[in-house]
């Protein structure tokens, strides 16, 4: 799954199924500050997992308290389970935007799959180690020295972080 | 064959007072270090990250596992201050080794043969390698942070260890380019010398330069315990 957002919105259907607006909003509690949650996004990513098969529409019944009109839902197909779980468990590619992409499928794990969280903080701690093994042992001028600094102390937050999240899952 | 191998070391200490606990400093811990690598390991205080240099240099057994350095398991053959095996790289000093930085570098080898001129000798190489001779002739008591550092090292260095264990490098080196300096010469070690080295870093700054960063938290070692397939490891002339 290329979009992140179609795999964010995919993880809201399989937590729980439901309708459009519903979702979106929780895709905006969920993905705030990491992705987009305009609504247009939320319903375009609808409609693309709809035509790939990955979701698929059901009534919703009465007791939602939606009115008297049957309301649309969403819920995932089997086909759908297979690309979420498949999509967690992809490899994460060292660089700049590792931290972005092991937030999203971090904030898309189930909070009973340990396992898979184990593993986003694996690769998550493998692309801060590559980043702070490879950067510069002398600064050169000040400004240099300042994005250094900036960055060393990012990856001792980010590294601190992950023991901490470990040590969450432990218990 | 790695030269340094941990197989699924474990080590408990048991805690003092009446309810006798069990205290697991390394859990499970796997790791491996090739000649000539620079692997640096991440941890926080009490995350086991002293008691991982202890076992590896076979300062302390393991109590599941076992250690080995080129294919022999330490419990069998102690390999810690011999000849081209292991060196513990301390900034401790006793004062009834020496009054001066050469008596305290050159005390390892006069254990055996060498006598106490031959012991200066190769101690004062040693002071030339990382960069210390001006401070030979000092008390050990007189240096500053920096100095001691190297002068540990250089007294690591008189046995000709091929593995380097140093915990914390960097530690009480508060301007930068003290701490580079440090780490600097622990690579040009590796680099230039191929002396492989272990080391621990309380600081993601100390991890720039590594062949290889981990970390350990609550004893567990994360990160690729063993070198990387199919590195190109450039070959070296020998020394000598």
């Amino acid at each position: 799954m290329r979009s992140a957002v179609n795999a964010g919105v995919l993880s809201l259907v399989i937590e729980q199924p439901s309708y459009g607006g519903e979702i979106g909003r929780r895709f905006e509690e969920r993905y705030d500050g990491l992705l987009s949650s305009r609504p247009q996004h939320v319903y375009k990513a609808l409609d693309e997992l709809r035509a790939q098969g990955l979701v698929e529409p059901f009534e919703l019944d009465d007791d939602a308290g939606l009115g008297q009109q049957p309301v649309r839902g969403y819920r995932a197909t089997a086909a759908g389970a297979r690309a979420y779980r498949r999509w967690l468990r992809s490899p994460i590619q060292v660089g700049s935007r590792a931290r972005y992409e092991v937030m999203i499928r971090l904030a898309s794990t189930r909070p009973d799959d340990c396992q898979t969280a184990a593993f986003l903080l694996d690769a998550y701690e493998h692309a801060v180690l590559a980043l702070a093994r490879n950067l510069p042992v002398r600064s050169g001028n000040v400004i240099d020295r300042l994005i250094d600094e900036e960055r060393r102390t990012l990856a001792d937050a980010q590294l601190r972080w992950i023991a901490r999240a470990r040590a969450e899952l432990r218990t | 064959m790695s030269l340094l191998l941990l197989d699924r070391v474990s080590k408990r200490f048991r805690r003092g007072g009446r309810s006798g606990r069990e205290q697991v400093a390394l859990r499970d811990v796997q790791l491996q270090v090739d000649a000539g690598e620079l692997v640096a390991v991440w941890g926080r205080r009490r995350s086991g990250r002293t008691t991982l240099l202890q076992v590896a240099a076979g300062v302390e057994r393991p109590s599941d596992g076992a250690v080995r350095f080129g294919g022999v398991d330490l419990a069998r053959r102690p390999m810690l201050g011999r000849p081209g095996g292991i060196a513990y790289a301390s900034t401790h000093f006793a004062p009834v080794i020496g009054e001066t930085v050469l008596e305290q570098v050159g005390a390892p080898v006069l254990g055996s043969d060498a006598s106490t001129a031959s012991a200066q000798v190769v101690a004062f190489e040693a002071l030339r390698r990382v960069h210390a001779v001006d401070c030979a002739e000092h008390g050990v008591e007189t240096l500053d942070h920096d100095e001691l550092l190297r002068v540990a090292i250089a007294r690591a260095l008189v046995t000709d260890p091929r593995l380097l264990v140093v915990d914390e490098p960097t530690q009480g080196l508060r301007l930068a380019r003290g701490r580079d300096r440090a780490l600097e010469l622990l690579r040009s070690l590796a680099e230039r010398d191929g002396v492989a080295i272990l080391m621990t870093v309380a600081e993601a700054a100390d991890l720039a330069g590594a062949d290889r960063a981990l970390t350990i938290d609550q004893g567990e070692l994360h990160g690729l315990t063993e070198p990387a397939m199919g590195q190109v490891v450039e070959l070296r002339q020998s020394r000598g």
